[in-house]
Order: structure tokens, then sequence, then C-alpha cells
């Protein structure tokens, strides 16, 4: 083979390449799972969909306590801002069913990315998630009137409220900057 | 010169036939549901499910008490869909897919984006049979006339 057939085949070997790599970037994963193929998609219906990038994330481990991961997170305290966003995936990685609930939940809309077992009761809401699962949250901390507004997560077992103190967490939500309150309010 | 071009396209077609491979295996069901509901033109259309042998102007299905079902909703409209009923604030349902939750005091369900598909499985109860249970869109179902509504009937099984 000649030298310069040679580095044809490098540069056409660098574009094909390129191009693979560049549909690869351009077309976000989870977007393609949803829209790939004929319009008759049952893809949104898997757990295997990537869900978006969660900011935070509640672990429960083998037979233990829950974890808060992210920067938000002091110990056992999420922190949110009221009026903005969050994405919290929820894992768990203990052996039996595990469930998240809180009245949080019920005070904005909650969109999901995953498979759970939805709880619904008078004052608060949540999910159940069986061994392996992990459900991605993404809702818009609400504003409540107050500075901070504290709420908690109750990581129990199956059908047993999380009673104990190491299987609550907290989320305390609180007020947007003074200087963007008063930008809200106009004065 | 052509020689030297062979592993490069074979090469090219492993790549792009080995992602395509993979949405395909994401692509697999991994469950078969007994109902499958289908939103569009701002209307539910039942694709799949034992139809309720009962006179309704809208979608009706039967169910059978006792039995575990499972439930596909998917939404083809191009305006995102709820399916609530009362029936999922008595009974517990499991849900996987793409959605928002829907909450109120009476009725639970999902809202549904436009090209989403979501599953939901849920048990009946045996006591249950003999009931009727509404379902709708709260956007667009819920006022007299609109045609996004449906209901479910849960019969006894026919084996038992």
């Amino acid at each position: 083979m000649k030298p310069t057939d040679t580095f044809l085949s490098i540069l056409l070997f660098a574009r094909v390449m390129a191009v693979i790599a560049g549909a690869i970037v351009l077309v976000p994963q989870d977007r393609t799972l949803a829209h790939d193929g004929a319009s008759d998609n049952h893809q949104g219906a898997h757990s295997s969909a990537k869900p978006a990038t969660a900011d935070t994330e509640i672990v429960v481990q083998e037979g233990g306590h829950p974890i808060l991961k992210g920067p938000q997170t002091h110990g056992q305290v999420l922190t949110l801002v009221a009026g903005e966003p969050i994405v919290l995936a929820l894992r768990n990685e203990d052996h039996g069913p595990r469930e998240f609930i809180s009245p949080l939940f019920t005070k904005t809309e909650i969109h999901f990315l995953g498979r759970a077992t939805g709880i619904f009761r008078k004052d608060a809401a949540g999910f159940r998630l069986n061994p392996g699962d992990t459900l991605t949250l993404q809702f818009t901390a609400p504003f409540s009137g107050f500075r901070r507004m504290y709420d908690l997560i109750w990581c129990g077992h199956d059908g047993k409220p999380g009673s104990e103190l190491q299987e609550l967490l907290i989320i305390m939500t609180e007020e947007k900057q003074p200087h963007a309150a008063s930008e809200t309010h106009g004065r | 010169m052509h020689s030297s071009l062979v592993p490069l396209m074979v090469l090219a077609m492993v790549l792009t036939g080995g992602s395509r491979g993979a949405f395909a295996q994401a692509d697999a069901r991994e469950y078969e549901p007994d109902v499958i509901l289908v939103i569009k033109e701002k209307a539910f259309h039942m694709v799949k499910g034992n139809t309720s042998g009962q006179h309704s102007e809208h979608p009706a299905f039967s169910l059978s008490s006792g039995e575990e079902i499972t439930l596909e909703l998917r939404n083809e409209d191009t305006l995102p869909h709820e399916f609530v009923s009362p029936l999922f604030a008595k009974v517990e349902f499991q849900f996987w897919g793409r959605a928002t939750m829907v909450y109120t005091y009476t009725a639970n369900g999902l809202r549904i984006d436009p090209g989403e598909t979501v599953g939901l499985r849920f048990d009946l109860p045996k006591d249950f049979s003999g009931e009727l249970f509404k379902f709708w869109c709260n956007v667009h179902g819920k006022l007299h006339g609109d045609v996004l509504q449906g209901e479910i009937f849960v019969v006894k099984p026919k084996h038992g």
C-alpha cells in the first residue's frame, strides 16, 4: 500500500468516527430512546430509559439508613430554594422494598421517570421502590409563605412508615435570596 | 485502495449496528398488558382489552376482580393528557415510564406527555366485583360533553 493510500485511509477513518461521535453527542440519549423508530413506541414505559441527571440522590443501602448525596445536602438535611427546580433520584439498594413518603410531594407537581408504586395518603404522598430500582423525580420546590419550611421524608420499609429517627430525612425549603425577592415584588 | 476501505466500512457498520442493537433491546416490552389505551385526537381508544358489553358512549372495558391487571397508556396526541380514576384512590398501583403524578382527594392517576408510554400494574380486590369506576382527563374530560373519559367495569372472573 502506498503511503498516500495509508494517509487517505486514516483520514477517511477519522471522518467516519467524527460523524458517528457527532451523532452520538448531538442526539440526547433519552430523546433517542423515546422517539427512535416507528410511532408505535413503547420505550417510555421501560425503566431502562435514561433519567435526567440528578442533582441529589437518596440512597437506601443494604439494611441501612437513607443517605443523602449532592451539593445541596448536609447530613440528613436537603436544602431547596422555593420556586427552583430540582432533580432528585431515589435509589433502593436494600434487599426489600423501601418507601419514600413526604408531605412535600403533595405540594408540587412531581414528574417522574422510572418504576415505583405510588403511595397516596391524606397529607402525604410517596413511592415504594423494589430492590434495585431507581426513580428520578423532577419538581419545583413549592412556596410556603414562610422564610423556611421543613418537611420530612419517611424512608420506611414496605408498609411500615419510617418512624425511627435514622429513617427520617429533612427537606428545608428556603425563600429566595432577599435581592431576588425584592425583584419579584418590584419594590 | 479499495481493500483498505473494507475494514473501515465493516468497523462503521459494526459501530452503527451495535448502537441500533442496543436501542432495539431497549424496545423489547418487559410485560404483556391486559389493556392498552391510546390517547389520540383528544379521546381514549381501547386497542386491547375486554369491552364491557354494556352500552356506553365512552370507551369502556371490563377487568376481573381478584386479578393482577397490567394497563398500558400511550399518548399519541399532541398535548399532555391525564388518566385519572377514583379506582386509584382505592388501590395502590405500580407505574413505570415517564409521567407526572396526579393527586386529588377523590381520584389519582398520571399525566402523560405526547409520545410517552406508561405502564400501570395493580391488584383488583375480589370485593370490587360489580363496581363501576370512571376515568378521565382532568384537562379535557371533566365537563359534560367532553370525550376524554371512559369507564371500567369490574366483573367476576370467568373461572371462578
